[in-house]
């Protein structure tokens, strides 16, 4: 996986944070990780396709994505309802849109689906066939950590 | 830019509450909202708002294809497209569209109050 492929999903979704909660996101230390990855609690699911293919995921904890639904909505948030589900999906959506509009503008033809919402504690998404990177965004709420699987074809 | 009509697409429920809280904020009165560029299409014709803010991803009917279809039913229509992903072959082709300008989300209030003056010929 190449590292100009996978900056623009960094830098994104720490932009996209910061500039829906208001405050500085800092991003750790990028990770090679090993598969099957484990689910978090809530994972958003955004797929890739185009002359790249794969995914990129953004798991959290449940109180985490409650805390940002509830930021973002300017209300508190107790459960993952139908507004809070749409409004992680959409975060998800923004980070990965502004991603793939940044490589598109360089000359890659990349399309993004419509993000998929998982929660559960005991959920693993597996990513065997697909190299993975990991890079940890610390938010005042906690943890957003980016997954971003993908291959170039 | 008071009492002016919009109508908000998009399949989120959280963009279509945020756009209709900056649009109310400033001055405007909702319409109507649809969920995808089908429905889109009835309500326009039904409703005949002043300004619509469309989403391009959607199911069913994708955005740009409900903008071509309202603006072959009344070129006079006012459409502003929202989206997620803001590169300029996208951004050509909603304008070629019919759309009359294009936001990138996150939207920011003071930035939708431009595009309504801008779109409804006041500002």
């Amino acid at each position: 996986m190449r590292f100009d492929y996978i900056q623009p999903f960094i830098s994104s979704a720490q932009e996209i944070l910061e500039s829906v909660l208001s405050g500085q996101i800092a991003a750790g230390r990028v990770q090679l990780s090993p598969a099957p990855l484990s689910g978090s609690a809530v994972t958003a699911v955004v797929g890739l396709t185009g002359d790249g293919e794969g995914r990129v995921l953004y798991e959290m904890s449940r109180d985490t994505a409650l805390a940002i639904a509830g930021h973002m909505n300017e209300e508190p948030m107790v459960e993952l309802g139908t507004l809070a589900r749409a409004t992680l999906s959409e975060l998800a959506s923004m980070m990965t849109g502004r991603a793939i509009s940044r490589l598109n503008d360089k000359g890659h033809h990349l399309r993004v689906s419509p993000p998929t919402l998982i929660a559960g504690d005991n959920v693993s998404i597996s990513n065997v066939e697909l190299e993975t990177l990991v890079v940890p965004l610390e938010t005042m709420h906690g943890e957003v950590i980016v997954n971003i699987a993908m291959t170039t074809v | 830019m008071d009492n002016f009509r919009f109508l908000v697409v998009d399949d989120s429920e959280f963009a279509r509450r945020n756009m209709k809280n900056i649009l109310t904020a400033v001055g405007g009165e909702a319409a109507g909202f649809a969920t995808n560029g089908r429905e889109a299409i009835d309500q326009y014709m039904k409703l005949r708002p002043d300004v619509v803010f469309m989403d391009i991803t959607m199911p069913e009917m994708e955005g740009v294809e409900a903008v071509q279809t309202i603006m072959d039913r009344d070129a006079s229509a006012k459409i502003v497209m929202v989206s997620s992903n803001g590169y300029q072959e996208l951004i050509k082709e909603a304008l070629d569209s019919g759309a009359k300008h294009f936001l990138t989300k996150p939207v920011e209030p003071t930035q939708v109050a431009s595009v309504v003056h801008f779109v409804l010929g006041d500002g």
